[in-house]
């Protein structure tokens, strides 16, 4: 059956046909040029930009864009390529060549598009006998294969950004490199070796008073001793990871606070069980979750509104809470032996003759408060609890009191949840801390930054001539050390010293009248540097440690108080002890050292070329700028302000004059 | 499918043009590019140049030509005092059988079909420009009476390059309305055996007639129809523009070693020529090759050369060379 419709023109025309196919042919060839081209092209410019890359001139979303560049321009140059349309004159003279047509070819379709064609006889002769020819040649090897130009660049430039590539791979360490690699010994002499010891045993002797088991961080600790003193590990290393175990065993402290309070808590969950409406409390107070607990005691205050209960009843949730209370007590007794014990072996230290261990024993000392209080924390907050609880017990003598009795409980439980936000944020607080002190040791130790161990024995040897106390060498982070700095423990004719870090200015002593040394508690959140008695400089993070103990308000008779302070340094011009002011906690990012206490790194300044060096100076700019950052941003009291700036103007690098050696 | 009548044209002109390079060839040695050259002006209705030394053939080619097509032949020796009136013709006094006497036109040699103007260049330049109304009106005017010379009509005018004394160098116009010039080379070794066996011998017949007066001019029209695509006019004209030291598309040499270039006569003449090879190599239309190769036998003598090139001895063959390599047969 035939159709009446016409085949298109270049089914049934040769010339057409062929034209078509050797157009097709030239523009997948272009293409294949092009994106050989573009290969190249993008090869050189991932080499370059991988070898920029290299040489740090070059950051890695810029490589990434490079390759990206490379990896896209061949697909770009073939698209571009094969769109471009190519002429039929081309295609043409390709067949003419390609079967020594002699242009019959090209003139064909040169006469044919101008329409010479019609009107000829010659020129429509002309287009015939180009097709006849046609015919008789397959039109596809007019236009044969080849490869492309460029092609011989792919091969140099290819190998080229495979070796880049490769540079890029670390290759696994041959033996005797990783030997080579292997840090050599650290120059830590007996006496830091010593002190690490020591401190290792007093936390597990703390451990072991406190009923705890001594933590892995212990264990692990002991074993960086022993890679120490075989010499395996070197000293920057040691230090890191001797701040990240105490700092372990410090949240491992923490945790017991936590865990005492957990069991408090299922332990009067145990007595409120018995009863049906505090049954849901108790379920929660298992969990232990003090939030839901006083949600669900408030469901049930809201019950008892709804129906009043039953004399019997009421007895019954009485003997309930006062069970819980009396459970709790028992906690709160157990905290209060602990605290107590704690006191003990702080008083012992604070008692220690032992004068080269000077600064090891306050800082031990320093923890040990922090223990001590956090166990007084506890008794506390389970004191309290058992307080509202008994009231609550107490209240249940009507049905009237019944919901009011649940919902004081409730609230108590509540209170004891928000306390719990507020150990949050004294851990952050805490945390913060932490890193600002690292940060500050590593800022110290990049002054020794060389690694050279003649070094650090000057610096050594230097820093025990300028403490004058010959302390020991490796600065033991112990828990506690900074944030407690500020009690010298030293109350006795020293006009009442100040807990936190405010070092009393002009109290002179007992002798000498009232001291101005203020029981200044320190805005909550804010930590600063301030002088201590030796002219070091100590963070105080304030808030985070108790009020001052004494305000030294009695000239005649000496000792710390018990209380907090009633008076303040006369030259504050605000009142010192406003707090609930809005305040972020803040710090200065230092250098990498691994080592050291914020004095660590006046003296690694000094050490490097006299006491006013540039990286002194750089050091004390960074962080006035930021006190006065913080003084400009936060609402911090004026007498703190004083403080502060006093502190900065003291310690401010000294110009060095001419002629100065 | 090719039209019967056209092919048959054209088969035919080649058939016939077959025939007549093998009747001169039994007179003539060698020679061939220059025996294709006459034809093509003969067939495309132009005249030739030939520049050779004497004695390399070139009378005896024309010769034998104008005796195989059967037209008319005359032969003009141009000599410094040769006077106009020696090759157009003059009027004499003639007196009737009845004793009447009247001034009657005697015609002179141009009045042929060919004209075979030797060692043209000796003439004085009044007498080459008598021969230049022939040569392109095809006709002579006399007096008040112009005379029309008889189609075909065909000059091939012969000069010799050497011999410089006592020639008159043919001006640019007379130049511009040759066709071709064809440089006629010596023959080879086994050219000149050939010769010398042919001549030395027995005299061999004289080239029979194998076309007449008629068929040449049908061989003409054939040849004028010819079709031509534009891109291989273009081509022709790009060429002859890039010969004009003035055009931007013109090369370096150009610039260098032309005066002056072609005129558009030049671009006619290089299309007719190849018109007439592509229809002897079979083709209905022209290629850019028949262009490319008609190029310098048809612009060659059209190039006025600079004094550096005449200083440096430059041929206008080799700057054609240049233009031609630089010149692109398609433009996209």
């Amino acid at each position: 059956m035939s159709s009446d419709r016409p085949s298109p023109p270049h089914r049934t025309d040769p010339l057409e046909r062929a034209l078509r196919i050797v157009a097709r042919r030239l523009r997948a060839q272009r293409a294949l040029d092009a994106a050989v081209l573009g290969a190249v092209a993008g090869a050189g410019i991932a080499a370059l930009g991988l070898g920029l890359g290299r040489a740090h001139r070059l950051d890695a979303a810029a490589q990434t864009l490079s390759l990206g560049v490379a990896a896209a321009l061949p697909l770009l140059f073939a698209a571009l390529s094969a769109l471009r349309p190519v002429s039929r004159l081309a295609c043409a003279a390709r067949l003419d060549r390609a079967f020594a047509l002699r242009s019959r070819v090209a003139v064909a379709v040169d006469l044919a598009a101008s329409g010479a064609a019609d009107r000829s006889a010659f020129a429509r002769a002309a287009v015939e006998d180009a097709r006849d020819r046609l015919r008789a040649h397959p039109p596809h090897r007019a236009a044969r294969w080849r490869w492309p130009r460029s092609a011989p660049w792919l091969l140099p430039l290819g190998a080229g950004l495979l070796l880049l590539a490769a540079m890029y791979v670390p290759l696994p360490p041959s033996p005797r490199s990783a030997a080579a690699a292997r840090p050599e010994a650290p120059a830590i002499d007996a006496t830091e070796l010593e002190a690490l010891e020591d401190a290792i045993r007093r936390l597990e002797r703390r451990a072991a008073a406190a009923g705890m088991t001594p933590p892995p961080e212990l264990q692990a600790l002991r074993q960086l001793l022993e890679e120490l003193r075989a010499g395996r590990i070197d000293r920057t290393r040691a230090l890191a990871r001797i701040a990240e175990l105490l700092e372990a065993v410090e949240a491992q402290s923490r945790a017991h606070v936590v865990r005492a309070t957990e069991r408090a808590l299922r332990a009067a969950a145990g007595s409120m069980r018995e009863h049906d409406a505090m049954r849901e409390a108790a379920r929660a107070l298992e969990t232990p979750d003090a939030r839901r607990a006083a949600e669900a005691l408030r469901h049930a205050a809201e019950a008892l509104r709804q129906r009043p209960p039953s004399r019997r009843e009421l007895d019954g949730m009485r003997r309930a809470l006062r069970e819980a209370a009396d459970r709790l007590q028992d906690a709160a007794q157990e905290a209060e032996n602990e605290r107590r014990l704690l006191q003990r072996e702080a008083s012992r230290a604070e008692a220690d003759p032992e004068p080269d261990l000077l600064r090891e024993r306050m800082r031990e000392l320093e923890r040990l408060r922090r223990d001590v209080e956090q166990r007084e924390e506890l008794r506390r907050r389970l004191e309290r609890l058992r307080r509202e609880l008994e009231r609550s017990a107490e209240g249940l003598d009507s049905p009237d009191a019944a919901s009011r009795a649940l919902d004081a409980a409730a609230e108590a439980f509540e209170s004891l949840h928000r306390e719990g936000l507020t150990d949050a944020q004294r851990e952050a607080l805490r945390r913060l801390l932490e890193q600002l002190r690292e940060s500050m040791r590593r800022g110290g130790a990049d002054g020794g930054a060389e690694g050279q161990q003649g070094r650090h024995g000057r610096m050594r040897r230097f820093e025990l001539r300028a403490g004058g106390s010959g302390e020991q060498g490796v600065p033991i982070a112990l828990p506690g050390q900074a944030g407690t700095q500020g009690s010298t423990g030293r109350s006795s004719g020293q006009g009442g010293s100040s807990a936190t870090g405010q070092q009393g200015e002009a109290g002179g002593g007992a002798e000498r009248g009232p001291g101005s040394g203020s029981a200044q508690p320190t805005e909550e959140g804010q930590p600063v540097l301030v002088p201590d008695a030796r002219g070091d400089s100590l963070l105080v993070i304030p808030g985070l440690e108790r009020p001052g103990r004494g305000n030294g308000s009695e000239p005649q008779r000496a000792g710390s108080g018990s209380e907090p302070g009633t008076e303040h340094d006369p030259t504050m011009l605000d009142d010192p002890t406003r707090l609930g002011a809005r305040h972020q906690a803040s710090h200065v990012a230092g250098l990498p050292v691994g080592q050291g206490p914020t004095r660590r790194q006046v003296i690694f300044g000094a050490a490097q070329g006299g006491f006013a060096t540039r990286s002194y100076e750089r050091v004390y700019e960074e962080y006035a700028g930021h006190a006065e950052e913080v003084l400009e941003r936060d609402q911090v009291p004026p007498g703190y302000r004083f403080y502060v700036r006093r502190y900065f103007e003291l310690v401010r690098p000294r110009v060095q004059e001419a002629g100065t050696p | 499918m090719i039209e019967p009548a056209v092919q048959q044209a054209v088969q035919r002109l080649r058939d016939d043009v077959a025939r007549l390079r093998a009747e001169v060839g039994r007179r003539l040695v060698g020679q061939a590019p220059v025996l294709d050259g006459v034809i093509t002006c003969l067939l495309a209705g132009g005249h030739a140049l030939l520049e050779g030394v004497p004695g390399v053939g070139k009378t005896m080619l024309v010769r034998a030509l104008a005796q195989a097509t059967g037209l008319r032949f005359s032969r003009i020796q141009f000599t410094p005092d040769l006077v106009p009136a020696d090759i157009l013709g003059t009027m004499v006094l003639a007196e009737s059988e009845r004793g009447a006497r009247a001034l009657e036109f005697r015609p002179g040699p141009v009045f042929a079909h060919v004209v075979l103007a030797d060692e043209v260049n000796r003439a004085t330049p009044k007498t080459q420009s008598a021969l230049l109304e022939a040569m392109q009106e095809h006709a002579v005017t006399i007096g008040r009476t112009t005379h029309p010379l008889e189609e075909p009509y065909v000059v091939l005018a012969t000069q010799n390059p050497l011999e410089m004394e006592g020639t008159y160098p043919l001006p640019e116009a007379q130049l511009d309305r040759f066709l071709l010039k064809l440089l006629v080379p010596l023959p080879d070794r086994a050219q000149m055996h050939e010769i010398l066996d042919r001549t030395t011998g027995t005299e061999p017949p004289d080239p029979q007639p194998v076309l007449d007066r008629a068929r040449i001019l049908e061989m003409r029209r054939t040849v004028r129809e010819v079709a031509v695509a534009r891109h291989v006019q273009d081509y022709a004209i790009r060429i002859v523009e890039a010969t004009r030291p003035q055009a931007p598309s013109a090369p370096e040499s150009v610039r260098r070693f032309v005066r002056w270039g072609a005129s558009p006569r030049g671009a006619q003449a290089v299309l007719l020529a190849a018109k007439v090879r592509a229809v002897l190599d079979g083709r209905y239309a022209v290629a850019t090759e028949d262009v490319r190769e008609t190029a310098k036998p048809a612009l060659r003598h059209r190039l006025v050369p600079s004094f550096e090139a005449q200083a440096e001895g430059i041929e206008a063959d080799r700057v054609l060379d240049d233009v031609l390599a630089r010149v692109p047969e398609t433009v996209d």
